[in-house]
């Protein structure tokens, strides 16, 4: 007679994944600030060197 | 505009504080040159883009994340982004203002491919939850940023694309990127059986 023995097994999940947490972002996008600076600037800045007074 | 990549609100869960693959910032700096002058003066030529993306892969930029502050292996030196322009001024040729002279307007012709994202070199969003124009990356002018420096512009994040259309944007960089430009050879008809 064939006897079933119900053994409770808890078993861990091979791949635990990272923290989550639900965001819900408000797209900090000014599309009118967006059109009239939607190009790339190029910025030219001189570092002088600091001079030291004796 | 079936092959068009959407863009949602990051209404997702992500990883609280993480860069993440597909993150879109604006204005973002890259350090384009630096020159030391014989004064010892150094001159720092920057360009700003209005728009880029993040284009590393999303578990290199978990990796870096967790392993950061113990200086593990993992940690990236730099970001790989991308910039992305609006349509209508990409399509006039005057997406890089008066850096650069990129030509003519892109006819009605012209541009199907692009949108259908059948270009190789480009690749086309929308964002139909938000009020945002339709972008073109342009995968031929990446560039690398420092990674703290990226991190250090988070407040700068609009927006990011979500799954599936992200890993597809970066399938289609890296097979830009891979690309081989065979030489044309002209065959003899004699030759041909």
């Amino acid at each position: 007679m064939d006897v079933l023995i119900d053994i409770p097994i808890e078993l861990e999940p091979a791949y635990k994944a990272p923290y989550e947490e639900e965001v819900i972002n408000d797209v900090k996008f000014n599309i009118d600030y967006y059109r009239s600076h939607m190009v790339p600037v190029r910025e030219i800045v001189e570092l002088k060197k600091a001079t030291t007074h004796e | 505009m079936n092959n068009a990549t959407i863009v949602k609100r990051p209404r997702g869960k992500i990883e609280n504080g993480r860069i993440m693959q597909g993150d879109i910032f604006q204005n973002i700096e890259v350090i384009e040159d630096v020159i030391t002058e014989q004064d010892g003066s150094v001159i720092l030529k920057k360009i700003i883009f209005p728009l880029v993306i993040c284009l590393n892969q999303d578990c290199d930029l978990h990796t870096d994340y967790i392993h950061r502050e113990d200086n593990k292996s993992g940690s990236l030196l730099h970001l790989i982004v991308a910039p992305l322009f609006e349509l209508t001024s990409f399509r006039e040729g005057k997406n890089w203002g008066e850096l650069m002279n990129v030509g003519d307007h892109i006819s009605s012709e012209r541009i199907k491919p692009i949108k259908m994202n059948n270009d190789p070199r480009y690749h086309y969003l929308i964002f139909p939850e938000k009020e945002m124009p339709e972008l073109i990356i342009d995968f031929k002018y990446f560039f690398t940023i420092n990674r703290d420096a990226l991190y250090g512009r988070l407040d700068q994040k609009v927006c990011s694309v979500d799954d599936l259309f992200r890993e597809l944007i970066n399938q289609r960089f890296c097979d830009y990127l891979s690309r081989i430009g065979l030489p044309e050879i002209e065959v003899n008809k004699k030759e041909r059986i």
